[in-house]
């Protein structure tokens, strides 16, 4: 190979002198020692520090011998083939590769001089990295790469998932990559889990807040809190579904059980509602009304629910149109059944819970009353009246005396001699002893009924009064309807299931010693406050609030729809 | 006069930022919403409003703190209450939860207040543990003064390399050639300094033959072939070259002036690789709280979109 060699050297910016010297042979030796065929003075050459070598193809390649090699265009290389172009550093010179006619190459050969004086410490400072920053760290396009990571997948890809449907559907299903579910502050409560993974389901319109109609949608028959007259005054003004209810909260908050929902209003009600007929409440351990029970009275001929004070002992009584004594019926030594011998009665042989354990059904006479009040004709342990319908009762004793006058044969001596006498069959009667008999069984079926009614059957419970009307019949008695409240406290939830570990007479205790169906038993709050307290009850009471026992959505015809 | 970050005007924000913890944890206490704690009650908002301005304002000391002549108070100030505030950080967004997690942008941006903080206690250890230990280690020296040392004694090294013999200053050339002043982030910040002075295993090389040497001048015949020549160096071959080629006293000189030379340079650069594994570690803590900070102000900004979005 054939090299043009041009030395450069600097004196100043004018006064660059160079001198060229052509070089032939395979291998060309570079180095700082007098023996090589391309010299560099600078002593951070070695003696023998690289050699050029000539190639099959003609190519020319430059070797180091040291392993720290040389720059190579900037890189840190220990051979590299030389084309025009290319800069090498090495040992503090600047090699130039360039074309030279009847050449391989051109080099030109120049003393760094950017570093005079300093070659070494510019040598040292050009392979060092002396910071996080020269190594490569950086601050700004890190925090920047972070925030639009960030924004994209917790922005835009919810964002996306919210606002297109159908994209929404398959990024809520996808299991790495975030969905509007990203942007959940908190687990739907179960109630609602069943559509709650599709979150437009209650989210209608962005940034408004959840709207009623997304709930009424499902909770249609709600009930307001209270009737539209009420309403009409504003005292609901503003108010949203989602201002009690509040969700995502954990999965049992969705009803709001503390007091002070409540109580914001009815602490002082009449200053928001002058009208009401409510007492005032703060919480039920020390601030709520004694109870008013409900009676029923028979006022202007007609049932009316009067609210009377526990503690008003006068107004309290019932009027229930029945007497019953509780005394009487539950006699420690017992009472005289007509099938059962000597049978102790028991609360719970009248008193039985709803099915769903709440209030007490009815008592009936069917179940409860007609093994002992049988309701016989008198002289007949058989035949029975009818219960509940008077008219059928009176047709009943008629009909019984009748059939007797005409069959004849009735074992009493007062009876005439037709109605006594066992009748031949086939011999008929005479007209005259006929309507003898009839006459017999007209007269004894108005005495019987009078009878029953008045005091042996009917009248031994019921309020009987002869209406004036005639003196046999169903219209000339008249039976007092019976009026017994369905509940004493018809606004409050209680369950006697839920208290079935109480005795009966732990709360009504003065059941055994009652003596009158006028008395009402209903036990006073002071009973329930023996275990239930206030919302805040600490230890050894049952923390109890407004919807312990109170329900909010109430109203009987307004509803939130 | 000078006066700390830390204890700036009597541990003012110090004090600022507890009373700001205090009430906060007290209202929390006395606060009893009708639902689990949650970033919703009213307190939940106050917390959220007052944490997202705090972090607002914390971000902006990176604004303030290139503004060499602000007119809002002094950069001490400024930096004392960016820390203390930034401290109280944790126990506002940690109420302003109602320390309830879950996979979730709102927890992200807990998350992430809680990493920012964090890398701004580590920064503060930094900034306490390293510069007694910077200081030291310089021993008065600038960083640009122990580079240039190290830069003359290359050129003693390669001078003296020279005048012993070509090979010397071949073997000598290549360990300046192979010194790497400091290095990728992971070298600069856990390397051994010490084992990171380049010339470690040239010296080493050095200093057995250098007893060979010894040896052998002590017993006035030198025998190449009773040399243990363990270290196949380059360096111990060519001094046995040397001594073998009928190397006296006079080379033996040179050579140990170049131990000498090449040990101290070994200081040196051992000292400058320190001084760079220090300034790094005091360095890098900001290259977590920086990406960290702009990530939490995404992330916040996600939370309270969020929020507004699916009120």
């Amino acid at each position: 190979m054939r090299i043009l060699v041009r030395y450069v050297s600097h004196k100043g910016k004018l006064n660059d002198t160079a001198h060229e010297v052509p070089l032939t042979g395979s291998r060309l030796k570079i180095g700082r020692g007098t023996d090589q065929d391309i010299h560099l003075s600078n002593l951070r050459v070695a003696l023998a520090h690289a050699e050029l070598i000539e190639g099959q193809d003609g190519k020319v390649r430059l070797q180091s011998h040291l392993a720290a090699g040389f720059h190579y265009n900037g890189d840190v290389v220990q051979s590299a083939v030389l084309t025009a172009g290319d800069r090498v550093e090495l040992g503090g010179h600047i090699l130039r590769v360039g074309d030279a006619a009847g050449c391989n190459l051109a080099l030109e050969i120049s003393e760094d001089t950017s570093t005079r004086g300093r070659e070494m410490e510019a040598a040292l400072l050009k392979r060092a990295r002396l910071d996080l920053g020269a190594a490569g760290l950086r601050k700004r396009p890190v925090a920047l790469a972070a925030a639009a990571v960030i924004l994209g997948l917790f922005l835009l890809v919810p964002l996306i998932s919210a606002t297109v449907p159908s994209a929404g559907k398959w990024l809520r299903m996808l299991p790495l990559l975030p969905s509007d579910h990203a942007w959940q502050s908190g687990a739907v409560s179960d109630a609602h889990a069943h559509f709650g993974v599709n979150c437009n389901s209650c989210h209608t319109i962005p940034f408004v807040p959840t709207r009623n109609s997304a709930c009424l949608d499902c909770h249609q028959n709600t009930p307001h809190h209270v009737e539209s007259e009420i309403l009409k005054t504003g005292l609901f003004k503003g108010q949203r579904c989602a201002s009690c209810h509040h969700e995502h909260t954990g999965k049992s908050s969705l009803v709001r059980h503390d007091e002070s929902l409540c109580v914001s209003c009815h602490r002082d009600l009449k200053d928001k509602f002058k009208d009401t007929q409510l007492l005032d409440v703060r919480n039920f351990g020390a601030e709520h009304p004694e109870f008013r029970p409900t009676l029923v009275h028979q006022i202007d001929g007609k049932p009316m629910s009067v609210r009377v004070a526990l503690s008003d002992a006068k107004a309290l009584r019932e009027t229930p149109g029945i007497e019953f004594s509780h005394q009487g019926h539950l006699d420690a030594k017992g009472i005289e059944s007509p099938t059962r011998g000597t049978v102790k009665l028991q609360c719970a042989d009248c008193h039985q819970a709803e099915p769903g354990g709440g209030r007490m059904q009815p008592v009936s006479f069917e179940k409860n009353c007609h093994e002992c009040h049988q309701l016989n004709i008198p002289g007949d342990v058989v035949r029975e009246v009818p219960h509940g319908d008077l008219k059928g009762a009176v047709n009943a004793v008629s009909d019984y005396f009748q059939a007797w006058a005409l069959r004849g044969g009735y074992p009493n001596a007062f009876a005439p001699n037709g109605v006594q006498a066992r009748r031949v069959p086939g011999q008929p009667i005479s007209e005259a002893e006929k309507q003898d008999a009839l006459s017999w069984a007209a007269r004894n079926a108005e005495m019987t009924t009078a009878e029953m009614l008045a005091y042996t059957t009917c009248g031994k419970c019921h309020t009987v009064t002869p209406t004036g009307k005639g003196s046999s019949g169903a219209d000339a008695w008249h039976i007092d309807p019976v009026r017994i409240p369905k509940a004493w406290l018809p606004a409050a939830n209680f369950s006697h299931k839920q208290h079935d570990t109480q005795a009966c007479t732990d709360c009504h205790v003065n059941a055994k010693k009652s003596e009158t169906s006028a008395d009402v038993m209903l036990p006073g709050i002071d009973s329930c406050r023996t275990c239930h307290g206030s919302g805040d009850a600490g230890e050894g009471k049952l923390a109890s609030t407004c919807v312990t026992c109170h329900g909010f959505h109430r109203a009987k015809e307004a509803q939130l729809k | 006069m000078h006066e700390s970050y830390v204890s700036y005007r009597n541990f003012f924000y110090l004090k600022v930022a507890a009373a700001l913890c205090a009430v906060a944890i007290v209202v929390y206490g006395l606060h009893q919403p009708h639902e689990p704690p949650n970033g919703g009650t009213w307190l939940g908002y106050t917390l959220g409003t007052l944490g997202a301005a705090m972090m607002g304002w914390l971000a902006w000391f990176g604004v303030r703190k290139r503004r060499y002549s602000g007119t809002q108070g002094r950069l001490v100030s400024w930096l004392s209450a960016h820390i203390y505030l930034g401290a109280a950080l944790l126990v506002i967004v940690t109420l302003h939860s109602g320390f309830q997690l879950g996979w979730n942008v709102h927890s992200l941006a807990y998350v992430l207040t809680v990493l920012v903080v964090f890398s701004g206690f580590y920064g503060l250890y930094v900034y306490v543990a390293y510069p007694r230990e910077l200081a030291a280690n310089r021993g008065g020296l600038t960083r640009e003064a122990m580079i240039a040392e190290v830069a003359e004694l290359d050129r003693e090294c390669l001078t003296l390399a020279d005048e012993v013999d070509k090979e010397a200053h071949k073997v000598v050339l290549q360990s300046i050639e192979e010194t790497v002043l400091g290095g990728s982030a992971l070298e600069q910040l856990f390397g051994d300094p010490a084992r990171r002075s380049a010339s470690v295993g040239i010296n080493k090389s050095l200093d057995a033959v250098r007893q060979k040497i010894e040896a052998r001048v002590a017993r006035g015949v030198p025998n190449l072939q009773s040399l243990e020549d363990q270290d196949a160096t380059a360096i111990s071959f060519l001094a046995e070259h040397m001594i073998a080629d009928g190397g006296g006293p006079e080379r033996l000189e040179k050579i140990t002036r170049l131990f000498e030379l090449i040990t101290r340079k070994r200081a040196m650069v051992e000292r400058i690789q320190r001084d760079i594994q220090l300034q790094s570690r005091l360095a890098f803590w900001l290259y977590l709280h920086v990406p960290l900070s702009i990530g939490l102000l995404a992330a916040l900004f996600c939370h309270v979109f969020a929020v507004f979005f699916y009120w």
